[in-house]
């Protein structure tokens, strides 16, 4: 029942996910920060089974981090996406780690990017993406509404849809983080749903 | 003296020095010489040939010293041919596999710097000899841009502007160089001054396509371009430059 | 002349406990589990088609932690079940890990105590390498990290790992599938439901001791109430500033008869 939810605006991107840990019918914490923060220009939101998003999140930011220390100069967000993907898709077969995942950054050379990824290891590069039960109220919504010329405003404006709708018409409800990725880094945008 | 540390390639000489790689030091002195020069854009990677005899058929290799790594990557050896195609089929190796990972060019340091952690590692590990190659890598990429590096048997690297590798006058060839670069050099100088590098080093009187290679990176549009001159473009290059050494001297 | 009781100060010897067991001596005397063969019966209990699994302790639990101005209260049951037989009646669900960090126990017990007991190993040769306490987030970190390389081989645990470090009183909540979190108020085990219920309803930020101890002790008291898998003493635990300290040990009944102080429903009132 988690929510993750990106999508491009003018000169960035931006990324939602709800904060809370459930499990069974317990809500154990409606404060957990989904969105990751990599290299301070990559966002990358993570939803799915437990202990798997920390741990695998963990790896991936370690080893871009690792790279940037080697290297002299950070991972691009496609190569990050790529590096990504494959992790996933060589782990499948001998320890899956059952997580979905968004991937948002800002590059100079080209730009907001986004890309979307699941657990199989299937990496598609979008201007929105949504992951979980959420996406069956928000595609549609998006598909009517978004546009990559939005302004960060119209965005965030964008964003207070997607949440109202969910609050009106999902079985679940709940806190929102909300971050945004640009040429001037990342923000953590205050949200109330 | 130095017979008890020269045995083996893991082990220092009461010196400090070790042996072996020294010995694969002096084998490239015996190749014949290979210059890179970076210009502002593009670089040059010229090089004598030493095998030409009468009988040897040079239709079916497009190059003898020039090897491609991938699209943007470039090396020019010095030293035994045979080593270096093992460390040659590893670097190209390399650059596909970092493709595969990251579906982006490999960076030029990392692969020079992959292929140099290989060559450290038979200073180290005994029973083995060294590589006895250096080589110069030519490359473009998005950090960077143009770029040359040089590397020895021991796996030291190093980027440089211009520099050569190989051959038994290797000192004329570093201080031509050095008298000769200009930082904004172009690559259509740079082709000049490799050439003029090389006539200093061999036997001036067969100075001809027979004896000489050359490519060159360059830049057009956002495409990176490599090219290795043709016999006939390399003497037609060697005709039109040959005169300026002349009234130079 | 004033007479001084100075029996307080006598300390236990040994011939003191031997004295008592030889008191038994006169007629056959062995503890023995309340069953003519407590193998049988396991096995029994086990074959059942409504049986858990074998070996599956302390399930039923109800444990809680929370953090207020005065430090870290940590309350527990102390209630041992294998499906319907109560095992235990006297299990100590608060695993004291090194003299600053406490443990809670639920799910495993074995795995519980094992794993909590390896983690006090490992933050006392971290202290002896680094020369000081290990912090509670890495020390929660450690465990999470076991458990997570054991996910999928059948650990069953849910534990709250809390102390006092540098950056003040922190509480984790880790358990077998790898989860670890930071919070202000956990429960875990059968009756937490119950339990969260009296915790989040009662707690305020600012409350003395005494306030403190008593919602806990409350909160898992509640819980024993709903939750027929929880149950026996609680025990209270306050982590403060310079460790942990062992506030109470209360039984259940005597807790009923104390909040509610009414006859039990079964006498007849004449």
């Amino acid at each position: 029942m988690e929510t993750l939810l990106s999508f491009v605006v003018q000169g960035g991107v931006l990324s939602l996910a709800d904060s809370a840990i459930n499990h069974s019918i317990v809500k154990m914490k409606d404060d957990e920060d989904k969105i990751m923060e990599i290299d301070g220009n990559k966002l990358l939101s993570a939803a799915g089974e437990a202990g798997d998003r920390v741990q695998f999140t963990e790896y991936i930011s370690k080893n871009i981090k690792l790279y940037s220390l080697r290297n002299g100069y950070s991972l691009s967000t496609p190569a990050s996406a790529n590096f990504i993907r494959n992790e996933l898709a060589t782990s499948i077969r001998s320890h899956p780690y059952q997580i979905n995942l968004i991937l948002a950054g800002y590059d100079k050379e080209t730009g907001p990017s986004l890309y979307y990824m699941d657990y199989l290891g299937s990496l598609q590069k979008l201007t929105f993406a949504c992951h979980g039960y959420s996406s069956y109220f928000l595609l549609g919504l998006l598909d009517r509404h978004h546009n990559v010329n939005l302004t960060l405003d119209e965005g965030i404006a964008l964003m207070k849809l997607c949440t109202k709708e969910l609050n009106t018409r999902f079985l679940v409800s709940g806190k929102y983080i909300l971050k945004f990725v640009s040429a001037d880094g990342i923000k953590v945008i205050p949200y109330e749903a | 003296m130095a017979r008890r540390y020269d045995q083996r390639t893991t082990i220092f000489s009461p010196e400090g020095r070790v042996y072996q790689v020294e010995y694969a030091m002096t084998a490239i002195r015996h190749a014949g010489a290979t210059v890179g020069i970076l210009a502002k854009d593009g670089i040059v990677l010229a090089a004598e040939k030493k095998t030409t005899a009468k009988l040897l058929d040079q239709s079916t290799t497009i190059s003898e010293k020039m090897f491609k790594i991938d699209e943007h990557v470039v090396c020019a050896v010095a030293g035994i041919t045979s080593d270096a195609n093992i460390l040659i089929n590893y670097a190209r190796l390399s650059s596909q596999r970092y493709y595969y990972q990251y579906q982006e060019p490999m960076p030029v340091e990392q692969l020079v710097s992959q292929i140099c952690d290989t060559k450290q590692g038979y200073t180290q590990y005994g029973g083995l000899r060294p590589f006895g190659v250096s080589f110069l890598y030519a490359g473009w990429d998005r950090h960077y841009g143009f770029q040359l590096y040089q590397s020895d048997p021991s796996g030291n690297f190093a980027g440089w502007k211009a520099t050569s590798i190989g051959g038994e006058n290797s000192p004329v060839a570093q201080s031509v160089l050095r008298s000769n670069y200009k930082p904004d050099i172009s690559l259509k100088e740079a082709l000049t001054l490799a050439l003029k590098v090389l006539t200093k080093t061999m036997d001036r009187s067969n100075i001809n396509s027979d004896k000489l290679e050359f490519s060159y990176f360059t830049r057009i549009g956002d495409k990176i371009v490599y090219h290795i001159l043709t016999a006939e473009e390399l003497d037609s290059f060697i005709k039109e430059t040959d005169l300026e050494p002349e009234t130079d001297d | 002349m004033i007479n001084i009781d100075f029996d307080s100060l006598e300390q236990p010897t040994l011939f003191d406990s031997l004295a008592s067991d030889v008191k038994y001596l006169d007629k056959p005397h062995f503890d023995l589990p309340p069953n003519s063969n407590p193998g049988d019966f396991l096995r029994e209990t086990f074959a059942h088609p409504n049986a858990p699994k074998p070996l599956e302790f302390a399930h039923g639990t109800t444990t809680l932690a929370f953090v207020y101005s005065g430090g870290i209260v940590v309350a527990v049951d102390s209630k041992s079940t294998q499906g319907p037989y109560v095992a235990s009646r006297s299990v100590k669900k608060v695993i004291e890990i090194t003299p600053t960090l406490l443990g809670t126990m639920a799910g495993g017990a074995a795995d519980c105590s094992f794993w909590e007991r390896e983690l006090g190993r490992r933050c006392r040769l971290y202290e002896l390498r680094n020369k000081e306490l290990i912090s509670v987030a890495a020390a929660s970190k450690i465990l999470a990290n076991i458990v997570y390389s054991y996910k999928g081989y059948g650990l069953s645990m849910g534990t709250m790992i809390t102390g006092w470090d540098k950056t003040g009183p922190q509480l984790y909540y880790v358990d077998n599938d790898g989860t670890r979190l930071h919070g202000q108020r956990f429960s875990c085990g059968s009756g937490s439901t119950y339990a969260y219920g009296v915790l989040d309803s009662g707690f305020k930020w600012e409350m003395n001791d005494e306030e403190a101890y008593e919602l806990g002790r409350r909160a898992v008291y509640h819980a024993t109430h709903r939750d027929s898998y929880s149950g026996g003493a609680i025990n209270v635990y306050h982590v403060q500033r310079n460790g942990w300290k062992k506030i109470s040990s209360d039984d259940c009944f005597e807790l009923y008869k104390k909040y509610y102080n009414i006859a039990p429903i079964n006498k007849p009132t004449n």
